[in-house]
This record gives structure tokens, sequence and C-alpha cells, in this order.
């Protein structure tokens, strides 16, 4: 990688053949939403339900 | 009509990416419909009712969201292994994020952990999720 990688073009070439690992933990997904769900889409609902 | 009410108490979905081909670049995952092609796993405590209504809310919110999640996995640890090998840590910046982002690969796998934590009313879901995400681009 060189000084001036920092252009499109200069990073397909550093890129070429390369591999990138990411790891990332505790990113938020969504905040405080509220969701409404289709239920006719879901399977019948358990006898007994209870708390997960 | 509304179905049973429960809680989603930190409970972890991991959806699982394998050898996705074809030049799919990072930021185009968002647009996959994520339920298609990952392989979804769930608590085993869970009843087909409660996966199908934690499906629906990681469907839609991937939807929503993903691009945005994906941009910010590359301000985690990011690595870079050159064609011969050597590896390197990447110091990331905004036109590189850019790049690697729009950039096609050659395979892409991927595990997001998925935490949901709320409760369902019967008709909704009011609640929040964190994920966690480790990738591996090929170029």
């Amino acid at each position: 990688m060189t000084d001036d990688s920092d252009t499109g073009e200069e990073n397909e070439d550093w890129l070429a053949g390369a591999e990138i690992g990411i790891s990332a933990a505790d990113l938020t997904f969504f905040d405080g939403q509220c969701i409404e769900i289709d239920t006719s889409r879901l399977p019948d609902p358990p006898d007994e339900p209870g708390i997960v | 009509m509304s179905g049973p009410t429960f809680e989603f108490d930190d409970e972890e979905f991991t959806l699982e990416i394998r050898d996705l081909g074809g030049g799919w670049s990072l930021g185009q995952l968002g647009e996959l419909r994520i339920l298609d092609e990952a392989t979804l796993q769930f608590p085993s405590s869970f009843s087909d009712y409660e996966i199908g209504v934690a499906a629906q809310i990681i469907e839609m919110q991937w939807r929503l969201n993903a691009r945005f999640v994906l941009e910010q996995t590359l301000d985690a640890e990011v690595t870079y292994t050159d064609a011969d090998g050597a590896g390197m840590s990447l110091d990331m910046n905004n036109e590189l994020k850019v790049h690697i982002l729009e950039r096609p690969t050659m395979r892409l796998d991927g595990t997001f952990s998925i935490k949901l934590n709320g409760s369902f009313d019967g008709s909704s879901f009011d609640g929040s999720a964190t994920l966690g995400a480790g990738l591996t681009l090929q170029f």
C-alpha cells in the first residue's frame, strides 16, 4: 500500500487478490423501534405461550 | 387478530452467509433478501411462532439499516492480507471505506450475530437490537 492509495484506481490495484477481514461487535442494529408484525405470515402460536 | 405476547431478552440470532460469489460488494449486502441468502440459527428453546416474529423483525430492519451498519463495521477491526499473504491492519479513512463498500468481491463470507431485546405484544415488537459481524472479503 502506498501513500497515494486513497484513489479508487490505486485501491483497485492493491486490493486485487487481497483479502479484507472485519470483526465488529455491539453495533446498534436498531434502537427503540416499534415494528408491526404481519401475523398472517406466522405459524400457529404454541398452545401455552410463555416468556422466552 | 393478536397472537401471544412474549419478551426477547438479549436472545441471539446468527445469520451465516457462505461463499457469496457473483461480484457482490459489501455495501450490496444491504440489498439482499437476507433470509433467502443466509442461514438463520436461533435459540433452541424458541417456538416456530417466536422464530417467525424474530425473522420478520430481522428481515425488515435489515432492509432499513443494513447499509448503515455495514459502514459501521469498517470503523471496527479491519485487517488486510495482500495477494502474497502479507497481513497488516488498515488505517481506514472515508474514501477507503466507500471504496471497500462498493468494490465487487470475488467471494464474501460473513456471520452476523443479532441480539434482540424488547417485547412482542401480539401484533408488534417494541425494542432494540445490537449486531456483531465477522466478515471476510476476497477481491
